[in-house]
């Protein structure tokens, strides 16, 4: 093994294989920090250009643009309020609560710590414990991917925005639009309205940009002041306080970092349902959690880590089994077959050091991410200072391009504006557009879930899955305690009155 | 226009959606209508429950904020009936705002992103008097070139090229 690890380092040792390293991951911050435009379209717009290299060279370009997509994800959710894509929206809670307060560099110094921590402990993770994990993740069906599913909707209630009625019935709209479209599993089209472009659903980076970038823009607009209201260069704290926050808060890195792990190794959750997670643990852990919501770093460091850390979990049965653990893993797939990388058990024997060469451009990739990325982050936190008047026609045209650009078709355009419109009023009446896009991403993953459960194991599949069946109770209990928590503090309060 | 009544609005049609989504299901097979038949069928239920309570208790009690259920501590930042500070130049502004965005999808459909991007970028700017007229020119000239390398060039995106293109070439 430590042969095969010392071959995958020197197999990235070659000039092709660093310039693409360093093209990757420029491309892929770039890329992240266009909103809509994450890891899934990176690697696609990569794909023309991987035949004909080495393929750790190749990989080097790939899965170096992939990792830095998540950071880059993370800049635009901590700065502007904009998640660059579905996964990076727990940033948006504490990230730019951080930004308005004048601690932009802190909060973006502290992502890129927790990333590039998350990204180690991932990598070394996917080095060693892919003969430990195997039986798990084979023990899980569909029945327990739905529970999980089911518990992403319930949690994402500890981080309703104001009314948690108005919040869960945010949730159930984010759901119905997903269901616009044809329905994989009966072949039947479902709120097409007669349209073909429909046929196809409402595409979640287009929705996204709609729902948060343009609403921020109509918001900026109707509002007439700067996004952050304080003038440029009045930063309240440095990069490196984010960085010594990381480090002093390692104990929930670690944590995070093991959950986006757990995530990532699961086929077909992907990383939103594990950001989100990551959130809701370190509020729910932590002895302050009033502050979260409000511009605590800590909320800024748990969904990083886990992001870091997912795309090593990710990796592993995507490899070992073909199965992609996420969307962004499911085009890595792709892009390994058509390299002549054929996923399954000989991965593990046969090219054990094209595992570790994976390995190492995870650890690397990250290094350099964190690296560009605390060089530039004192920069970038002045962007959200900058005049309406600049801000409003530039970012709108970004995002409208951007909304273009994720399929190429002009009807995004329409969908995205629509989406903005939308996403102001939501904000206004305090709907969260956060629980809509939940229950947009969780959609579909319940959905086929429960089609497959209900064929393998009958009506009552619930009840047969020991495992399920602790899954629901666990589900039913952590939505319970909040309650629980709530009564029982009324009643202190009334007893010390 | 009171903050309730808004809110009013917002439910009603939120609650027409809901029930136009749920007769929509009904047309389709046990399989398709599945998920989507319940998820209506909860979400009449709990756009109705908000709708009661929004107009039963008072404004204080109709938030039910989860980070005070958690902690315990209150959270003071979300009123359901907070005034605005100055309703009607909002919905002046609103109203601008909405007439801009349908403004640049107008420009996109007819000339396609680049132009329209050239064209809004400059007129925001001289409208907003941010910059004069020639310097809000070149400003969304340089901005739409550089747009126009990023997705064009460098990401090889496949441009629309709007409807009077295809007008003027057929």
């Amino acid at each position: 093994m430590l042969e095969a690890i010392f071959a995958g380092l020197m197999a990235l040792a070659t000039p092709q294989a660093m310039i693409f390293m360093i093209i990757g991951v420029s491309y892929g911050l770039m890329i992240g920090i266009l909103p809509g435009l994450g890891g899934i379209v990176a690697i696609a717009l990569l794909l023309p250009f991987t035949y004909g290299h080495e393929r750790a060279a190749t990989l080097a370009l790939l899965l170096g643009a992939h990792i830095a997509t998540i950071w880059g994800g993370s800049v635009t959710s901590i700065l502007f309020k904009v998640p660059g894509a579905a996964k990076s929206l727990a940033l948006v809670f504490d990230g730019h609560p951080m930004t308005q307060q004048g601690h932009a560099s802190r909060a973006l110094g502290a992502s890129a710590t927790a990333a590039l921590l998350g990204g180690l402990i991932g990598a070394v993770f996917l080095a060693f414990s892919i003969p430990i994990v195997r039986p798990v993740m084979l023990a899980l069906g569909p029945s327990e991917y739905l529970m999980m599913a089911l518990w992403g909707l319930t949690i994402i209630a500890t981080f309703s925005e104001g009314s948690l009625l108005k919040g869960m019935i945010a949730t159930l709209a984010g759901i119905m639009a997903a269901y616009v479209g044809m329905d994989p599993v009966s072949g039947t089209p479902r709120f097409w309205f007669g349209s073909v472009y429909l046929l196809d659903g409402i595409s979640f980076p287009v929705a996204m940009i709609g729902l948060f970038a343009v609403a921020e823009m109509i918001k900026l607009f109707v509002k007439g002041n700067t996004l952050v209201s304080r003038v440029s260069g009045e930063e309240q704290s440095s990069v490196f306080d984010g960085v010594k926050d990381a480090f002093r808060h390692w104990w929930l890195v670690v944590r995070s970092s093991l959950l986006g792990l757990w995530v990532g190794v699961l086929p077909g959750v992907g990383a939103s349902v594990g950001g989100i997670a990551a959130y809701a643990q370190a509020a729910q852990t932590s002895k302050t959690p009033e502050r979260f919501g409000k511009g605590a770093v800590e909320g800024v460091i748990a969904p990083d880590a886990t992001l870091g850390a997912n795309e090593g979990g990710g990796l592993m049965p995507t490899l070992a089994f073909g199965i992609p653990g996420g969307e962004s893993m499911a085009i890595l797939l792709v892009a390994f077959l058509s390299m002549g990388i054929v996923p399954g058990p000989q991965m593990l024997t046969s090219e054990l050091d094209l595992v570790f060469s994976m390995v190492w451009i995870i650890v690397i990739a990250n290094i350099i991410t964190t690296l560009i990325g605390l060089a530039i982050s004192s920069r970038l936190a002045r962007l959200p200072t900058l005049n309406p008047n600049i801000m409003i026609p530039f970012v709108l045209s970004v995002c409208l391009f951007g909304a273009f650009a994720t399929r190429g078709l002009i009807e995004d355009v329409l969908v995205a504006a629509f989406f903005g419109g939308l996403g102001y009023l939501m904000d206004k009446y305090q709907y969260s557009r956060a629980n809509f896009v939940i229950g947009m991403v969780l959609a579909e993953m319940i959905e086929r879930n429960l089609h497959i459960s209900l064929g393998l194991y009958g009506d009552f599949f619930i009840l047969t899955r020991p495992i399920t069946l602790a899954m629901l109770v666990f589900i039913i209990f952590t939505t319970a305690l909040p309650f629980i928590r709530q009564q029982r503090h009324k009643k202190n309060k009334q007893a010390n009155e | 226009m009171s903050r309730r009544f808004q809110e009013n609005i917002v439910a009603g049609i939120v609650l027409i959606v809901f029930i136009a989504y749920l007769l929509a299901t009904l047309g389709f097979g046990p399989n398709a209508r599945l998920v989507p038949l319940p998820i209506a069928i909860l979400g009449i239920v709990l756009v109705l429950v908000q709708l009661v309570r929004q107009n039963l208790r008072g404004a204080k009690e109709l938030q039910i904020d989860i980070f005070s259920s958690l902690t315990g501590v209150k959270n003071t930042t979300n009123t359901e009936e907070e005034p605005s500070k100055k309703p009607q130049n909002n919905f002046q502004r609103e109203i601008q705002a909405m007439f801009f965005i349908i403004i640049f999808i107008g420009l996109i459909l007819l000339l396609g992103p680049v132009i329209a991007v050239f064209l809004f970028s400059s007129g925001f700017l001289a409208i907003t008097r941010h910059y004069a007229p020639i310097k809000a020119v070149w400003t969304s000239a340089l901005f739409s070139g550089v747009l126009y390398l990023l997705f064009v060039a460098v990401l090889q995106l496949q441009l629309y090229h709007g409807v009077l293109a295809s007008l003027i070439t057929s």
